[in-house]
């Protein structure tokens, strides 16, 4: 039984493709890039850290792969204003929901999304700027191989 | 100066006799001594010979550092990044500019994101710079927190002195 709603202490896993070079060390400090968490639809996919037994190479594509840690809770509470379309402002609630990939037998897979959805692009922009930030505070689930 | 950059000098000449530049199959054959390239690559430099053939008033010491700069790029994104090819024009144009625009250069992080734009970051204490180039697009943020509100600010980079701005700021 999938929980309907990811909760607040929840930890999520984030792979971080080892061959895209979304990462860099400067002064002895890992710097994430916002890059790594794009994605075409604007819906970054994460893994619940409770529905693969808290193993983060549940998440890895590639043993080489690294794997970042999220918290639902510091997800939920970026909080985003961007323009409208019509004109004014529009408050942006983000969001973790489940979002279980039957076909792939991935049932902790989870999106992280706004209500609404997003009207421009750079509001996503800042978004990802902040997923990588909040990542960056947190120790690697699994470092990706070339900094191991 | 590299053979590369040897080579599309040798060829630009060449290829301002060429109606269809943009013709892949050209470009290949120019580039095909420089066995580092990809498809997407020979792509990209298929692209950088158009522009310069539509800017022939470029001088040398104009455009030679444009084609270093893009060179470079197209080996530091990975090869099977999708990247949008004029992108990398926009991209490349605005970092060899900055570059030699400011006077503490650091190399930034260039990666490619899922909407095939081209990312460069940096990173500086606690502030970091993030530019975006699509093909017809640029924006720039500035990031010293997480709070997408009142800890980033948004820009255009091809604004020079916003660019300009952005870069002080985060060298401080």
């Amino acid at each position: 039984m999938i929980e309907e709603r990811v909760g607040d202490d929840e930890k999520l896993f984030r792979r971080i493709p080892c061959e895209m070079g979304y990462y860099t060390l400067k002064d002895g400090a890992v710097h994430l890039s916002s890059s790594a968490f794009s994605d075409r639809l604007k819906q970054t996919s994460v893994d619940r850290s409770c529905l693969c037994h808290g193993d983060p190479s549940h998440t890895q594509e590639d043993p080489r792969d690294g794997v970042a840690i999220l918290v639902a809770s510091e997800v939920r509470e970026i909080s985003a204003k961007g323009k409208a379309f019509a004109g004014g402002e529009v408050k942006y609630v983000i969001d973790v929901v489940p979002d279980p990939d039957y076909r792939n037998g991935n049932l902790a897979h989870a999106i992280i999304v706004p209500t609404p959805s997003y009207e421009t692009p750079s509001v996503y922009k800042r978004v990802t700027q902040a997923l990588a930030r909040l990542a960056e505070r947190r120790q690697w689930a699994i470092q990706p191989a070339d900094l191991r | 100066m590299t053979t590369e950059v040897a080579v599309l000098r040798k060829e630009t000449f060449a290829a301002t006799t060429v109606d269809s530049i943009s013709d892949l199959s050209f470009a290949a054959t120019v580039f095909d001594n420089l066995s580092c390239l990809t498809a997407a690559a020979v792509r990209a430099l298929a692209d950088t010979l158009l522009q310069l053939k539509r800017s022939s008033a470029a001088s040398d010491s104009l455009w030679t550092p444009f084609i270093e700069t893009r060179s470079k790029l197209v080996r530091t994104i990975p090869s099977h990044a999708d990247v949008e090819e004029g992108a990398l024009s926009r991209a490349a144009g605005w970092l060899s500019w900055l570059q030699e625009s400011v006077d503490r250069w650091d190399e930034p992080l260039v990666t490619a994101n899922a909407d095939r734009e081209v990312v460069f970051e940096w990173w500086h204490s606690d502030r970091k710079l993030a530019v975006f180039f699509s093909s017809d697009t640029s924006e720039l943020i500035r990031v010293w927190g997480t709070d997408i509100d009142t800890e980033m600010e948004e820009g255009s980079p091809e604004v020079r002195d916003e660019a300009l701005a952005a870069w002080a700021w985060l060298t401080a």
